[in-house]
């Protein structure tokens, strides 16, 4: 008989979990918290954050060779300094 | 290659994204303006002083306040009302705003999210302390004991508890998420501990466009899921009262009347803050006369709202023949009281048809002016609600006045010192307003507009997990 | 609301008790061996508050002092209200009604005010946190709140942190808890004289006799205005109160439904009395 009592607590409790679910799941899919990554050690990596496009090639990308990949992107208008390792 | 920013049209003056970004990161990077100083200094003292009243009250006993018998809440329960109601812009603004395609509310969202966290940290003190054994506070949480004991859900006290833990957590994960990508950025800028803070808090945010796009994809829901979550706090807080047999408290109207009102309160709230801040940052182009000028709308909009009830209850008092309601409407107008009541209607009913006109809601003195105004205004109606009704209630014998102690007046000033002391602190820490503006808002809702900004960068050529 | 009704002797003669309407969306309460419930005739209540003074003896209730009285803070159980009219001045005991729907029950967050079988309205000292929900939510405003420690002032003579060590410890009543402070209290219908006479009657393996507890309000009454009884118990005099013209529930419209009531003040005042003296 005192159901009514109980919707207020179980509509917060639910939106609670699925937001505070929300939140963790974005963190998860987005591989973070990240303690390094190696984009960030690019000379101008500051300005891709605020309106610079940027491009960052993953080595373990099965078609990446260092080679090619810095010839498909010069012969595309980009300027290639440098080839880092990680 | 200066490009004009993709949100010319709501911001005043040349920028470019980069300009805007070094205007923005100001309060952060530079020293702090001469006001910020006494702000923060007046905030820290108040804020010891809050402290030595809780210490008081703790030590000695709530005897130390002006509560009697039949005003068992006083200014406890009149500052937590205020208090949440003005936590409630920064949500709204947050995330009604985004559902509704507000674009200009990415001028002042981080400032009223801000104001929203401290707000409802201030909020939440009040009912922990005015319990006669604060000690065994957690007696109100659902947890699992060896005697079976539970909270008794039939009480508003204890929707309270959850409504207001649960918008506690979403308003900060709403500013936390909001935070992320300028965390990043100031971590690349700063050197020291602020690079160290940066670095944790950002949890290593690269500004990846994919992660971008499931970072929009989970502003938005989050914009979606607090959108009743602000509705509810308020009108849970309201069942405190309208659950209650007292006259003056026993009103079905009462939830959409505190939304209304929380809404007012909120909005007078980040007006009193944005108009000083705007002015010691310079920001007035990023928060244009444009902004103060909508902001000014829905003021009067809620505080709309909020007259029609206050007729409203005249109405139903006289409408419902119950004398004891009667009375208490009486004793209202009339009584000791009645010029608290009486400034209560100047303010939130006659000062307030004065938004209608241009003239006044787009002169920034007078907006000023008036959201002062109408913070004291809703904290009549507080007084109203809470004291006034429980000092005359049922049986003649019961009925007496109240009157606050200097421990009441320094939780209250307290509590006010804490919350500036807070926004001080955080306007030190991270940027006023946030750089990367339309990311949050529309664009991920597949509006028409263009957002160059946000898909610009780091487009990823693999289609791993994380990256 | 009248404070005060004239009727002529040919209506009074007539009076009916006042219906109640009871109306609830709940089922009502397991019912227990006994259903408690008291009645206070107002007619023989001379006002003299030795039920307020019997109370406090009773229940172990600390004298507050005078500042805290003035401020609204009285520890007693019942307050006597008075009032003032034409015919003269009524007095009128007010206690915890004992509600079968009682407004503070449903409020308390921590379950600490509970409902008996037996009809009593329980208040569990040591779970109360003390929002004082309860108390706002009483129409009656018969609850008592414990804003300083004190009992244990009292106890120690101005210092709760002698209490332990005080001989005045010894002046308390040992079957009733000394409250701390920060927790709600109220009238209990002298739970624990309840308890002593159930565990007696359980002892010489019998029911609890018509009439056998008695609470201290109600034992040092002069005017034996207060009643207190069973209302499962058929010989119970509280039945014939309860169907007396005069009888009435305080605050009815509340839907509240007390277990305590009144008989109201009935007054016959010689008319040539009433012409020389006015109402004195």
């Amino acid at each position: 008989m005192g159901w009514p009592a109980f919707i207020p607590v179980t509509f917060e409790i639910t939106i609670l979990t699925i937001t505070v679910g929300i939140f963790l799941y974005l963190l998860y899919l987005n591989g973070l918290p990240l303690a390094a990554h190696p984009a960030v050690l690019a000379p101008r990596y500051r300005e891709a954050l605020v309106d610079r496009p940027a491009l960052f090639v993953y080595a373990t990308d099965p078609r990446f060779d260092p080679e090619a990949t810095r010839d498909l992107l010069r012969a595309l208008g980009a300027e290639v300094e440098e080839v880092r390792r990680a | 290659m200066p490009e004009r920013h993709p949100d010319h049209d709501l911001i005043q003056g040349e920028w470019t994204e980069r300009s805007l970004v070094e205007k923005l990161l100001e309060p952060v990077e530079k020293p702090p303006p001469r006001p910020w100083k006494v702000v923060a200094a007046v905030g820290f003292v108040l804020t010891l002083a809050w402290l030595y009243a809780i210490f008081v009250t703790f030590t000695k006993g709530l005897g130390t306040w002006g509560i009697n018998q039949p005003v068992l809440w006083g200014f406890d329960i009149v500052h937590f009302v205020w208090w949440i109601g003005i936590g409630h812009a920064g949500t709204l603004i947050s995330a009604i705003l985004v559902l509704m395609r507000q674009n200009w509310r990415d001028s002042l969202n981080r400032i009223t999210e801000a104001m929203t966290l401290f707000a409802v940290l201030c909020a939440a003190t009040y009912p922990l302390i005015h319990m006669g054994r604060a000690q065994h506070f957690y007696w109100i949480l659902p947890y699992p004991t060896h005697m079976a004991l539970w909270p008794q859900y039939k009480s508003p006290l204890s929707w309270d508890v959850l409504a207001i833990f649960t918008y506690l957590t979403i308003s900060t994960l709403f500013l936390y998420l909001g935070l992320i990508p300028d965390l990043a950025l100031l971590r690349e800028r700063s050197q020291g501990w602020r690079k160290k803070l940066y670095g944790w808090l950002s949890l290593g945010w690269t500004g990846s466009a994919l992660h971008w796009r499931r970072y929009r994809a989970a502003y938005v829901l989050l914009a979606g899921l607090a959108t009743p979550v602000v509705i509810s706090v308020h009108s849970v807080v309201s069942m405190d009262f309208a659950y209650g047999v007292v006259p003056g408290w026993h009103l079905t109207l009462f939830p959409p009347f505190f939304a209304a009102g929380a809404i007012y309160s909120g909005f007078a709230m980040a007006l009193t803050l944005l108009i000083p801040l705007r002015k010691w940052y310079r920001l007035e182009g990023v928060i244009t006369e444009r902004h103060l000028d909508w902001m000014g709308k829905v003021t009067l909009a809620s505080g709309l709202g909020v007259a029609y009830t206050y007729l409203l209850e005249i109405f139903i008092a006289w409408y419902s023949a119950e004398p004891a309601e009667w009375a208490q409407q009486l004793w209202r107008m009339t009584g000791p009281y009645a010029p608290y009541y009486w400034a209560m209607m100047l303010i939130n009913v006659v000062l307030l048809q004065t938004l209608w006109f241009p003239r006044f809601r787009r002169n920034v003195a007078w907006l000023f002016v008036f959201s002062i105004l109408a913070n004291v205004g809703m904290w009549l109606e507080r007084f109203v609600i809470v004291v006034i009704s429980l000092s005359h209630d049922f049986l003649p014998g019961n009925f007496h006045l109240y009157s606050p102690t200097w421990v009441d007046w320094t939780l209250f000033l307290g509590t006010l010192g804490f919350f500036l002391f807070g926004l001080a602190v955080l306007i030190r820490l991270f940027p006023p307003s946030p750089w990367r503006r339309c990311c949050t808002s529309t664009t991920s809702l597949g509006s028409t507009r263009e957002a160059p900004c946000c898909t610009g960068t780091w487009p990823t050529l693999t289609r791993r997990r994380s990256f | 609301m009248e404070a005060v009704k004239v009727l002529t002797e040919e209506e009074a003669r007539k009076a009916q008790p006042k219906e109640e309407k009871r109306v609830s969306f709940y089922p009502p309460w397991p019912q227990g061996e006994h259903a408690w419930a008291m009645t206070v005739d107002l007619a023989r209540c001379v006002g003299c508050g030795l039920c307020v003074l019997a109370c406090q003896v009773e229940n172990n209730i600390p004298v507050v002092g005078k500042e805290e009285v003035g401020k609204g803070r009285e520890m007693h159980w019942i307050r006597l209200d008075r009032y003032f009219a034409e015919e003269g001045v009524f007095h009128q005991p007010v206690m915890c009604q004992h509600c079968e729907k009682a407004p503070c029950e449903a409020v308390c967050p921590v379950a600490a005010t509970e409902h008996s079988p037996e009809g009593l309205n329980l208040m569990v000292y040591n779970r109360c946190v003390g929002t004082k929900y309860c108390s706002a939510n009483c129409p009656y405003k018969a609850r008592r709140f414990n804003f300083f420690p004190y009992a244990e002032a009292f106890i120690g003579q101005g210092d709760p942190r002698r209490a332990k060590e005080s001989p005045l410890a010894l002046l308390m009543n040992p079957e009733v808890t000394v409250r701390s402070r920060g927790v709600m209290e109220k009238c209990t219908y002298c739970v624990q004289r309840i308890e002593l006479a159930r565990a007696e009657a359980a002892r010489e393996g019998r029911r609890i006799r018509t009439g056998e507890v008695v609470t201290a309000c109600q034992e040092v009454c002069p005017g034996q205005a207060i009643h207190f009884g069973d209302l499962l118990d058929p010989e119970d005099p509280i039945h014939a109160h309860r169907e007396e013209g005069r009888h009435y529930v305080l605050l009815e419209e509340v839907n509240t439904w007390p277990r305590t009531t009144y008989l109201a003040h009935l007054k016959n005042p010689n008319p040539r009395l009433r012409k020389e003296g006015g109402h004195a």
